[in-house]
Formats: structure tokens, sequence, C-alpha cells
């Protein structure tokens, strides 16, 4: 086998892959569709049949030209999600001067940037992406991980194993392992207050509780309109991509 | 000696002419007036009373620019009715707000002939500047109900304000502003992305020009936590 035989099976390995990935989307019809094979249980291999998604779906918009570093957010998500109190407290400052990732105390952060050219700090917040083709989802090997119809993207603690896969495939370190917990310990990430709030029609606590409105939330199509629009108002004030 | 004591007498009686004259004159003052004013239809210079003392509008310049009485009024310059006759507070049918007749008026034509349009300009200083808040010296505070038992009311100077960046239209949308609750709503509504909800609305106005004009940006400098609340 030369090296480009061997990267073509390697290529149609990945396709593989991501076709189960996609199945795990749907853990419900896995599991509806399980069946035994050699003793063990097999999957029918879907790929995601929408690729788009489902354009209903929503969103948050982060506008970084807007946000003061105020940690509102930070404050409102640890009440929310009774989590403990923010360590520093949400006033101090000095929080800023390293730079900080979610953990399974808080699921919202907020980092401090200086930016050539502009006289004032930039604050960005670092939080789940709810990605579209999550890769978190894609590595769950037991569906725990889940893109939900709504959009936020979902775990269930009763499936859970504690694989950590999730924090391994998210490019973005944003799902946090609770170390501090020995005996059952989960996995935590931002579920855009999905049991708390969006279910019931609401805005997540971060997006209401942002002075600055910051933090948008709505459709997911609308946001990325609301985007586009504010880049073509303001060239000069946005790089001219939404991440 | 009798032409001597003649002369006397008409001198007398100069003098008491004089004074019962000049008396007459400190008691009447119009007295004089009545023969130096040759336009006595012409009304004086006003001062409207929500347009500063110090800047009153000067009626007789106006009309030397303007030649024609119906470039202002509607008609019957002789006869001329007060404009609450008809316009009055808010809009009725056709007729605009009184408000709206006296801008469209005085910034219409400002516009067109480089005359003052900027709201401060008419609208300033003194004790009869419209806006309450123009008024005196010390800030306008908002209490905002929803946080009210956590934080102090809001000092705000508006006068500080309205005088730094000299224009309403800097803050407020249009030059004769409305209450900020009537569109901006508590919380945004999702379906609605582009009108920012009130807290947004409110936060966006100020401390961006705050960030570029170093004005204060820590949540503390507007809104003082009240002593006893320990809620944050």
């Amino acid at each position: 086998m030369d090296r480009r035989e061997f990267l073509k099976t390697m290529g149609g390995v990945v396709v593989g892959l991501s076709g189960v990935a996609g199945a795990t989307l749907f853990g419900k019809v896995q599991k509806a569709n399980a069946e035994e094979h050699e003793g063990f249980p097999v999957c029918k291999v879907n790929a995601q049949e929408d690729f788009s998604g489902r354009p209903e779906r929503l969103g948050m918009l982060s506008d970084l030209t807007l946000c003061v570093g105020c940690r509102s957010c930070e404050e409102a998500c640890v009440t929310v999600n009774k989590l403990p109190p923010l360590s520093p407290p949400w006033e101090d400052r000095s929080v800023f001067n390293k730079k900080r990732r979610p953990t399974d105390k808080v699921y919202t952060v907020v980092n401090r940037y200086y930016v050539e050219g502009l006289d004032y700090p930039v604050y960005r917040k670092v939080q789940c992406f709810h990605c579209n083709e999550p890769a978190c989802v894609s590595a769950c090997i037991t569906g725990a991980l889940q893109k939900s119809k709504e959009g936020p993207v979902i775990y269930r603690e009763e499936v859970w194993i504690g694989c950590r896969y999730c924090m391994i495939a998210c490019p973005f370190y944003i799902p946090a392992y609770e170390y501090s917990n020995p005996f059952s310990p989960k996995v935590r990430k931002c579920i855009m207050c999905y049991d708390t709030r969006i279910k019931k029609g609401g805005i997540p606590a971060c997006a209401e509780a942002c002075p600055m409105e910051a933090i948008t939330f709505g459709k997911r199509a609308d946001l990325l309109k609301l985007a586009h629009e504010r880049i073509a108002k303001h060239p000069d004030k946005y790089v001219n991509h939404i991440y | 000696m009798r032409r001597r004591k003649g002369t006397l007498v008409l001198v007398l009686c100069i003098c008491i002419l004089s004074v019962v004259y000049l008396a007459a004159k400190k008691v009447n003052p119009s007295m004089a007036e009545e023969v130096t004013s040759p336009q006595q239809n012409v009304a004086p210079d006003i001062t409207l009373s929500y347009l500063s003392n110090t800047f009153g509008f000067s009626h007789t310049k106006h009309m030397g620019i303007a030649k024609e009485c119906v470039k202002c009024h509607h008609a019957d310059p002789k006869n001329p009715q007060s404009c609450r006759n008809c316009h009055q507070k808010t809009s009725t049918g056709r007729i605009p707000a009184l408000k709206d007749a006296y801008h469209n008026t005085c910034r219409g034509c400002h516009s067109k002939t480089a005359g003052p349009t900027g709201c401060l300009e008419c609208h300033h200083q003194g004790k009869g500047a419209q806006v309450k808040s123009l008024q005196g010296t010390g800030p306008v505070t908002f209490t905002i109900g929803d946080i009210a038992n956590i934080y102090q009311p809001v000092k705000f100077p508006h006068r500080k304000h309205a005088l730094l960046v000299g224009e309403c239209t800097t803050c407020h949308h249009t030059g004769t502003p409305s209450a900020c609750i009537e569109c901006h709503q508590k919380p945004f509504d999702p379906k609605n992305l582009n009108m920012p909800g009130i807290k947004g609305a409110y936060h966006r106005n100020c401390l961006l020009c705050h960030r570029q004009a170093k004005g204060p940006m820590g949540c503390r400098e507007c809104h003082e936590k009240k002593t006893e609340s320990k809620e944050r």
C-alpha cells in the first residue's frame, strides 16, 4: 500500500465516522433501530439528512463592539444554573488579567483583549457556540449530547458515562469536567438555558442580563441578517466575518 | 422795574410748566414713545415663555428677513390668530401639533437660509428653557423600578450633557424626544431584533459615547448601590 492509497482508505474511514456521527445526532432513532449482531448492538448508520439544519432554530449573537466587560452575563449564568457564586465576584476587574475558559463552576466567561489601534479594550464572551454540526455531539458515544431542534446543544445526564470525548472533540474548549466531584462527575457546559427558559419561550439569562444587549437572542437566520446589516452599516467597526 | 417783574413772571411760568411736563413724562413714559414709533401695528420682539430669556425671538428682525407675513403666518396678517386656536398639544386630523407647527416653520426656513437649526440654539440656557431637566444646574434622577430596591436612582446631569454634545439628536432619535419605552421594550423582543430593548438602548447610548469620550464606564459610577442591600 503506497501513501496515496493509504490516505484514500483513511479518507473513507473519516467519511464513515462522520456517518456514525450523524446517526448519534438522533439518539432516539438509534435506540429504536438497535439490532443485535454477534452479541453487539448495531445501529443504522444514517448521515444527517437535513445538513443545513432547521431554519427556525435559535441562536445568540455576540457583538464584541458592544461588550463593555461588565460580567453581567457571568453573574446571570451562575444564578440561573444554580452554580456557586462567582469567584472573584463580578465587580473584581483583576479577573481579566488572565484568559479564562468556561469551567464546571461557570459556563460563561468574559475575557479582555487589547487591540492595536483601539484605545479601549475589547471584551469577548466565551461560551458554547451551539455549533451547527457540533463536534462534541459527533464524538459522544452514548448520544448524551444532542443538537436540539430549537438549536441549543444539550445533554442528557442519564446516559452520561464520563468518557470526556466531547472535551477532546470541542475545538473551543467548552465542555468542562467536574474534577472536584470524585464520585459522580459530570461534563458541564452552557445549554442556552434550554430547560429553564427556552422551552418556556424565554430568553437565555445572559442575553437578558446583558446591559448593552451585546448578546442578542433570536432565530439564527434573523441574527445572521442583523449581523450582516451591522457590518454593512459600520464596515470600519467590524471584521467582515461572522464567527 | 415793571418790565423786569414781567420777565420774572414769564421765567417762573416756564419753569413751572417744564417741571409739570417732566413729572408727567416720568409717570407715563409712553408719552415719549408715541412720537417715535412709526409702525404701530408691528408686534414687538417677543420672548416665548419656553425659549430662553437671553435668546428671545426677534420678530422685527424676522420681519425684515421674511418681508411677507404669510411666510410664517397662514393669512390675514392684520389680524393674526393665536397659533393655539387651531394647533393643539397633539395633532388633530390634518392640523399638526403646536410643537410641530412651530418647529416646522422655524427649522424649515432656517435649514434653507442657514439659520440656526440646532435644538439648543433656541432652547438652551436660562430659566425659560422648555425641557425641565435643562433648567437649573443640578442633575436629574431616574429611579429604575425593577432594581430600585438594590440601587439608588441614577443621577444624570442632563443639562451638562446637552451643552456638551450640543444636539439633542446625538442621544435622542429626533429633536422632539418622546418616551424611550414607547418603542424600546423590556426586555428586547427576539422577533424584532432591529429594535433594541430599553436596557440596551440606554446603555448603548451612554456607554458607547463614554468609551470614546473617556466618560465613566463602571457600573457603580451610575448605579450606586443602596447601602442596606446585599444583593448584586
